[in-house]
Order: structure tokens, then sequence, then C-alpha cells
């Protein structure tokens, strides 16, 4: 990947941060009486273009995808390698795969469950999957799907899907970060695996699963090692934030499990998650050769449309303005 | 078999889905009253109904009370209880027994 092949999607990417929202924006929609107030400030921003056409309160789901769509489809022209794109919305294709296999399984049409963005042609993986095709489609994708297919047939236990499903998509994401040989990708990906696999750790632990169940859901190709989280299954809240204290996610797991202790609730780890992956991602605005700008581009409007959806999601449901500070997301901006 | 459903607003109903219960969100009173009467002819023995959706469509619900099948049931919603389902509930007992022992 040449840098300089990212001076012209650079400089674009920059104009568009502009339009990202503010934080005083988000105060304002935050502190709205009603949706009305909300939709109004909104038709203020960028999304003035998605929001043609609604008509009740409850739609703004439509919204809220159309301009991840539209999201989408501009970074992949803007971008001169697909992979930096590629990297956020490999889930997207995963969770489509879950849908197509359940939906075979069950023989039943969840059309509505698919999601319209990904790095592959979905409509041909459907089609060749669903005709037994698998000649053409990408060799991760296929082997997983036969994996998944023969486990199915020896264990028929339908969870069994989403954990197999998400271990390839984990797999398949390292390897795509790994190809691009920037540390960035490399780190979020390594982070992300880390933060999801404490997050996996707690809830084994709450379920009182086993040890052998805790190894079959790990993740491996995090900065912390497989055997580290599942032997520490046993250990107390505190002796896990401890056990991984020196690492990058570190002080983030522990003020993570302190709010879990609390409140019984992974919420907050949760959004410390998403904030500590958005502040990785912050020096970006500081490069101007090469693809990071790009990517975190993405992933800032991911997180502003996350945090959009939790305003509107309080709003219809009556929570108080302090409810949804506490819940929001960290921005890019 | 009889099937058991839920109505009400999306984000108060959407959890019964775990539990096996067919889950159909709705958001004004002519969908409410779309959905019971298409599910009350549709094998659900059991119909739980947000209080607060309910509330907007009460010949309808007064309608199923006469029958057997299905059994409309009030539920609160995720806004608080509005107190009709356990008003229901008491009058109901007191039918039944002649005087409220709840």
């Amino acid at each position: 990947m040449d840098r300089m092949d990212y001076i012209q999607a650079v400089t674009r990417t920059r104009v568009l941060e502009t339009r990202l929202l503010s934080r005083a924006r988000l105060e304002r929609m935050v502190d709205a009486k009603d949706m009305e107030e909300v939709f109004k400030v909104l038709g203020e921003t960028e999304y003035a273009n998605v929001m043609g056409g609604l008509t009740r309160d409850e739609e703004y789901e439509k919204i809220l995808s159309s301009e991840l769509k539209r999201v989408y489809k501009l970074m992949y022209e803007i971008a001169r390698d697909r992979v930096v794109v590629d990297l956020l919305a490999l889930k997207y294709d995963y969770h489509n795969l879950k849908v197509l296999i359940k939906e075979k399984l069950l023989q039943r049409d969840f059309e509505d469950m698919y999601i319209s963005i990904g790095s592959m042609d979905f409509s041909k993986v459907k089609m060749d999957y669903l005709a037994g095709n698998f000649r053409d489609m990408d060799p991760k994708v296929r082997e997983a799907i036969e994996e998944v297919e023969k486990d199915l047939e020896i264990n028929e236990d339908p969870q069994r899907i989403d954990i197999l499903l998400d271990k390839y998509y984990f797999e398949h994401l390292y390897k795509l970060a790994e190809s691009t040989d920037i540390p960035l990708f490399i780190d979020y990906v390594k982070d992300l695996i880390d933060l999801t696999n404490i997050r996996t750790l707690i809830r084994v632990k709450k379920q009182n699963k086993d040890i052998k169940f805790l190894e079959e859901v790990v993740v491996p190709h995090g900065k912390i090692g497989k055997d580290d989280i599942v032997l520490a299954l046993n250990d107390s809240t505190e002796g896990i934030a401890a056990k991984f204290k020196s690492f990058d996610v570190g002080p983030d797991i522990r003020k993570g499990l302190e709010a879990y202790q609390e409140s019984n609730r992974l919420s907050e780890f949760e959004k410390l998650m998403d904030d500590y992956l958005m502040d990785i991602n912050k020096p970006s605005k500081f490069v101007n050769f090469g693809p990071e700008p790009i990517f975190s581009y993405v992933l800032a409007k991911e997180t502003e449309i996350k945090a959009l959806r939790i305003i509107m999601v309080s709003k219809l449901n009556k929570l108080s303005p302090e409810d949804i500070r506490e819940r929001l997301r960290d921005l890019y901006v | 078999m009889y099937k058991v459903a839920v109505v009400g607003d999306k984000d108060s109903i959407l959890g019964f889905k775990a539990l096996g219960i067919d889950a159909f969100p709705v958001i004004d009173k002519d969908e409410a009253r779309r959905i019971v009467d298409t599910i009350a002819r549709d094998n659900y023995g059991i119909i739980f109904i947000t209080e607060q959706m309910a509330s907007l469509i009460p010949e309808t619900i007064e309608r199923y009370n006469i029958e057997t099948i299905p059994a409309v049931i009030l539920i609160p919603s995720n806004q608080g209880t509005l107190n009709i389902g356990m008003d229901r509930i008491n009058k109901n007992v007191e039918k039944a027994v002649g005087t409220n022992i709840l």
C-alpha cells in the first residue's frame, strides 16, 4: 500500500470531517424536549439529505441506515484499496451470513434482517450458497460456511452458528488487517479482540459455564494470549483487572470492571470499549499521507450514528437527559 | 397448539421474542386494531398487549372480553403502568368469587 496514493483521498475526507456532528449539536439533541425537536436539529446537518419522506417518529431507523449506507458507498469510492473500508464492513458480511444460514435451516424468509452493506456482493454469495455452488466464494467465507454446516450436522445446536461465525469473522478481520501492514489497523483489530474476549470472559463467568465453553468462544490473535484469558475464569473481577493491567486496554478494563461490579451491567464496559477504540483513531487527524483518516472517518460516522440512535430511542421512551448522557459515546471530533 | 403473541411499542415488547413469544410492534391505534384482529383469527391463544396501546383501542379489547379464545391480557409497558390491567384482573376476580380477595 503506497501512502502517496492517499493524498487526494485524505483531502476529500478532511472536508467530510468538518461535517461530522459536534458535541454541542449532540448536546442540543439530548436536551430536546421531543423527537420533533431532535429532527429539527438534525435537519441542519448533512443528515438533511436522507430525512425526506419521513412520516413518523418511529421511522428514525430509516434515516440512520440510509446515512450509513451512503457513507460506505462514498468511502468505497474514495479509498484506493477496498481493504481499508472492508475492515469495518466485514462485520455486516458475517451478520448476513448468520441470517443466511439460519434462513436456510428454518426454511423461512428473513429478508428484512439483511444489512445491505458489506465488503462483498452478498446477493451473489446468497445465490451461490443456495445453489450449492461454493467455487466462486471467497475461500475464507467458504471455509466458514462449510465448517458451520458440518458442525450443525454433528451438534445440531443453533448457538454454534453464531459462535463459529464470530470466530471466523475475527480470523478474517485479523488477516485483512495484517495484509495492510498499517500499525493502526493491526492495533485496532488486536485491541478489539482483547476487549471482546474480556467481555466474553465476564459473561461466561456470570452464566457459570465451564472452562471448556470459554475455550470455545475466546478468539485468538489479541495482544492478550488466549490461554491467559481462559485461565482467568476462576479469578475475581479485581484479579482480572490486575492481571491485564499492563496491556494497552488495561486501564479501560479496570474501569469497566469496576462499573460492572457496582451495577452488575456490562453497558458501561461496552461504552468504554467504544471510547477506547475511537481514542486510538484520533491521531489519524494528523495523518496526511496514508489510509488511516479514511478508516477513522468511517468509524467516526458509525459512532455518530450509534450516538444518534441512543438519543432517538431514549427520546421515544422518554428517558431523562442525564440517562442519555451516561450512555453516549465519545466522538471523533 | 395455540400460540402466544405480544402487541405494543417496539422497545417494550421486543424482549418477549427471546421467550419464543411472537412480537408484533405497532405504532398507532389503527395498526394496533388491525394486528389484534388479524392475530386473533390466527390461532393465538393469548395476546398480551401493553396498557398504553390497549387504552387507545378500548372497543377492540372489549370485543375479545366476551370470547373465550383468545385471552387478551394487559401488561404494563416500559413507561410504567396505567393500572388498567390490574383493574381488569380485580374485576374478573370479583365476578368469579363475588368479592375482591386480592
